[in-house]
């Protein structure tokens, strides 16, 4: 019976795809996808626009480049598998899977139409990352098999910035070290079963081999994990992250909040994974373990012992002086002797358990860990810093859940830090047919609520004093033609940084997206969001409106079928108290080639930007080189222009090099402070090199 | 008197039209609101230096425009198109020239563009200008920058077209640290059905407020057409026509802008073998 039913299905399915569908999906289980690299392109600019701070974003293009070398058999992959896949949601997993369980193994990759929830879009979306294939995967533990499909390789890189910042110059008491940033990482990997290896880091401005960096670089991490040993399904040893729940308590991998996807809020906690990443910040340090205790139930154990940077202040008490810490650095840079002094002045310990039920349709977790630092935390005297975090110790539970009934997806986590009331996240997803979804989202983080390693969804970098309502709709209008859009409505219950009472603010982002076939895009957003200010030309400091409208027209499409053509203009106007409305503009043509099978490959981008000042930035992602990011903020008037090159010059063997040049047209300096350069232009060169064994 | 009023347009250049001693204005685009670098019926290589890539007949145009209708302000320009044999592509030249006497600007260019299958061109122009004003500051000066335009036709409908003027931005005087402006222009035009167009083009000039341009264009007949359109930021009203006869193109222009006045302009395009022809379109 199931057998026919197949039949019909598959047939149905044949029926439903027009011809031109049918070739594009075709070319595209061979060819890249424009729409997932557009995705994720615009999931880092969003990132950076809130984070503000360079980051490392190479896990989230690892786990894509794993499975593009090798994709993600659709009929043997369980829950656990399309979760770490990390492109589809809980509802369309579950589709999935049912949809296997009645009616066997998928015949083909159409068959996905047939399925709920997957629509073109989405199947454009994994298409480079999947596969279907009706025999059993061959990743098994086996050292003859290790020996034969492992691989490894050795990464370097070097970043040089010319002309020189002030800060290098001699006798200027600056920059301590020399002005180019290298990077070096070794990796060993078998399948996703084992992966082991180093990373090694030098920032601009610090010093090798000598000075404060005796040891060489500056920041080194190590790591060693392993994956369905023995009745282990999780093993780290060195540095790992962990992401469980909706991230209140727990989440130190890449977290991305509001984005243009705007239905896509939920987080979907893929547990222990290796830290391959040169951040120096947010990742833990020690081993960690998971455990399948029965069918249902999974137990996680986890420990971390590390040193992390603090600005710190020595008090006076009656009987002794006393050190303390006012907060931690992130920025992981030592280039000066104050941060050489800051340098892991503060020994942070965690340990913690995590308990699992996974059902059919059903997910419950538990959380706890115990945090302490080696000397007491104490915030400044500023009044928005009253309710941080005070002391040496800090013991966090949490507990998250997440429910489907038919498409509805309900998800949330309650975490407790021991003090006041608990934090909360509570959400859900509803796909109420092809045409229609919605997300909502709630979120009440008190002001005396601290997570240190806490990520979620949220407007601050930080899980902290914060109530809000988050809408998110998805209308497609045909396969062709969707518009995306969320409201997000918050209120801050008490002071912030630079805002000197109660606030509130909206966010709002809709964006009309047609993609004509899987390797275009175009794209038309509006964003506005509004928030408070303290109004500094006012004696009282009274926080006053901060509105800023972005309008954005992107596309991107192929030319041939190497050539990608990508446009951009954008304009931002910004209005801020009663000063009179600021404009920002960008414009940029990239010229992008990629060739199945050259060995060559390059981007050219030209942009032109004209910012009224630094407020008015926009921010546009860059093509950059292997496991480099670049987002730079554009501001100012000027030019800038990126060439980035990458040969292939043997199998195993691969060379990027990339050269950036900025002019401002509108002035005869750049930067400030150590960072001045006395020149209106400045270029960046990177150089890469790639071998794998 | 003469000096004084040399200053007051070469501040009037200088500072509303930076640009346009670089980069012509042809009737043909002022009619239909400046709008035209996805527009392929056309053969201005200042427009757009991919869209000559369409052109299949040795061509040769003349356009003259004058910038609120004053002579110091006009633009005057010469073209010759002259296509490859199978489609291998279109070399072009031109000779503009900017101004008056006191403060002039003599350009040559030379183009080449080639169409990429049948969807998409692309165009480059060398081109070399010799400044001059009597201006102490900038006196006499030579430059050679480069164009860069592209087209591409993503259905029947719908035609995107790019467009970048001076990525290099020579420096127009070392004392005052001028260079000649990066301009940006991207755009997209719309054919509704075989008599109706629309064209929209946002541009980019540097160190000016970005403007946007919406043109309409309709057929009345195989010889008449019609155009008008708007330009924003400034606010100027333009309206144009075209007219077709055997082997010839002719046009006119008119704009209206509310601060500085009315521009005309008119052009005659004329194909050596045969009547121009533009594949784009039929």
């Amino acid at each position: 019976m199931n057998k026919h039913v197949k039949f019909i299905i598959f047939l149905f399915s044949f029926s439903i795809l027009n011809s031109q569908v049918v070739t594009d999906t075709v070319k595209s289980i061979q060819g890249d996808s424009l729409l997932q690299e557009e995705n994720i392109e615009n999931k880092i600019e969003q990132f950076t626009e809130k984070a503000e701070q360079e980051v490392d974003f190479s896990e989230l293009t690892q786990n894509l480049e794993y499975y593009s070398r090798h994709p993600l058999n659709l009929n043997t992959a369980t829950y656990e598998d399309l979760v770490k896949l990390g492109l589809l949601n809980d509802i369309q997993i579950r589709n999935l899977l049912t949809h296997r369980q009645k009616y066997g193994k998928l015949i083909s990759i159409y068959e996905l139409q047939a399925i709920d929830g997957f629509d073109l879009q989405t199947i454009y979306r994994i298409l480079p990352y999947v596969k279907i294939a009706s025999e059993e995967s061959k990743t098994s533990w086996s050292l003859r098999n290790v020996k034969k499909y492992s691989k490894s390789f050795v990464l370097t890189r070097f970043t040089h910035t010319f002309p020189l910042a002030e800060g290098y110059k001699k006798d200027s008491g600056g920059y301590l070290g020399s002005p180019y940033k290298l990077y070096v990482r070794y990796n060993f990997s078998y399948f996703n079963l084992l992966s082991f290896g180093f990373t090694a880091e030098k920032d601009q401005g610090e010093e090798f081999f000598k000075g404060s960096q005796k040891q060489g670089f500056d920041f080194y991490s190590y790591h060693f994990y392993m994956r369905n040993v023995g009745p282990f399904l999780a093993v780290a040893l060195g540095d790992y992250t962990l992401e469980f729940g909706q991230g209140l308590a727990m989440w130190t991998g890449l977290s991305f909040g509001k984005t243009s996807d705007a239905i896509y809020i939920k987080k979907s906690g893929r547990g222990i994974l290796p830290y391959r990443s040169a951040n120096e910040f947010n990742f833990l340090r020690g081993a960690a373990v998971q455990l399948k205790l029965t069918k249902y139930f999974y137990l996680y154990g986890f420990t971390s012992m590390r040193a992390k940077d603090g600005s710190g202040i020595t008090t006076d008490s009656i009987n002794q002086e006393e050190y303390t810490i006012s907060s931690l650095n992130e920025s992981g840079l030592h280039n000066t002797t104050t941060s050489v002094e800051r340098k892991n002045n503060v020994k942070e310990n965690l340990i913690g358990s995590r308990i699992q039920l996974n059902l059919n349709r059903l997910q419950v977790g538990y959380t706890s860990y115990l945090l302490h630092f080696n000397v007491p935390v104490v915030p400044s005297s500023d009044l928005y810093q009253q309710f941080y975090f005070s002391g040496k110790q800090q013991w966090i539970n949490s507990i998250d859940y997440s429910f489907l009934y038919r498409n509805m997806n309900f998800f949330g986590e309650v975490a407790y830090d021991g003090d006041g009331l608990p934090a909360q996240i509570h959400g859900l997803m509803y796909a109420a047919n092809y045409h229609y979804s919605l997300a909502l989202l709630y979120r009440d983080f008190p002001r005396d609520f601290t997570s240190f390693f806490g990520s979620p969804l949220s407007e601050g970098s930080k899980p902290i004093n914060e109530r809000a309502l988050y809408m998110g709709h998805e209308i497609k209008f045909s396969k062709q033609w969707w518009l995306s859009s969320y409201i997000d409505l918050f209120h801050f219950p008490w002071l912030r940084y630079q805002v000197d009472a109660p606030s509130d603010g909206v966010e709002f982002l809709s964006q009309l997206n047609y993609a004509p076939n899987k390797r275009s895009q175009f794209y038309f957003r509006y964003k506005y969001e509004s928030k408070k200010n303290n109004f500094s030309e006012t004696y009282a400091k009274i926080p006053l409106d901060n509105r800023k409208q972005t309008f954005r027209i992107h596309a991107a499409y192929p030319i041939s079928d190497a050539f990608v053509f990508k446009t951009r203009v954008e304009i931002l106007l910004h209005k801020y108290a009663t000063e009179s409305t600021k404009m920002g503009f960008l414009a940029y043509q990239d010229v992008v080639f990629r060739k199945k099978n050259s060995p060559l490959n390059f981007t050219l981008r030209l942009a032109t930007f004209d910012t009224y000042s630094y407020d008015e930035r926009i921010y546009a992602y860059e093509n950059d080189v292997l496991y480099s990011y670049s987002i730079p903020a554009y501001y100012y008037k000027g030019s800038r222009t990126y060439f980035l090159v990458k040969y292939r010059a043997r199998k195993n063997l691969e060379y990027w090099f990339r050269i950036a040049h900025t002019l401002y047209v509108d002035r005869t300096t750049m930067g400030s402070g150590l960072d001045l350069i006395n020149n209106p232009a400045k270029t960046e060169v990177k150089f890469q090199i790639r071998y794998t064994f | 008197m003469k000096i004084r009023f040399v200053s007051i347009i070469f501040v009037l250049i200088v500072s509303l039209h930076a640009w346009s001693q670089f980069i012509n204005a042809y009737p043909q685009i002022s009619g239909q609101g400046g709008a035209g670098v996805a527009d392929l019926s056309h053969a201005y290589i200042d427009v757009n230096p991919a869209v000559v890539a369409w052109i299949e007949e040795p061509t040769i145009h003349t356009n003259y425009f004058a910038r609120f209708l004053l002579t110091e302000l006009s633009d005057e320009n010469i073209t010759f198109i002259y296509p490859l044999k199978d489609k291998q592509g279109t070399f072009s030249g031109e000779l503009l020239y900017t101004g008056f006497s006191a403060l002039h600007t003599i350009g040559t260019k030379i183009n080449f563009a080639k169409q990429f299958g049948e969807k998409f061109s692309l165009g480059l122009n060398f081109d070399y200008f010799q400044l001059a004003t009597d201006q102490e500051y900038y006196g006499r000066k030579n430059s050679f920058t480069f164009e860069a335009g592209a087209q591409y036709k993503l259905n029947e409908k719908l035609i995107l077209g790019t467009y970048l003027f001076n990525p290099i931005q020579p420096k127009l005087s070392v004392i005052v640290n001028e260079r000649i402006p990066f301009v940006f222009v991207t755009g997209a035009a719309y054919r509704f059905n075989d008599n109706f167009v629309m064209l929209a083009d946002i541009k980019k000039i540097q160190k000016q407020e970005p403007t946007g341009h919406v043109g309409f264009r309709y057929s009345f007949s195989s010889k008449v057409q019609l155009q008008t359109g708007t330009s924003l930021n400034p606010f100027g009203i333009h309206a144009g026509s075209i007219f077709t006869l055997p082997k010839l193109h002719l046009s006119w222009s008119i704009q209206y802008q509310p601060i500085l006045g009315f521009s005309s302009g008119i052009g005659i395009m004329y194909a050596l073998n045969r009547q121009p022809k533009n594949s784009s379109y039929e």
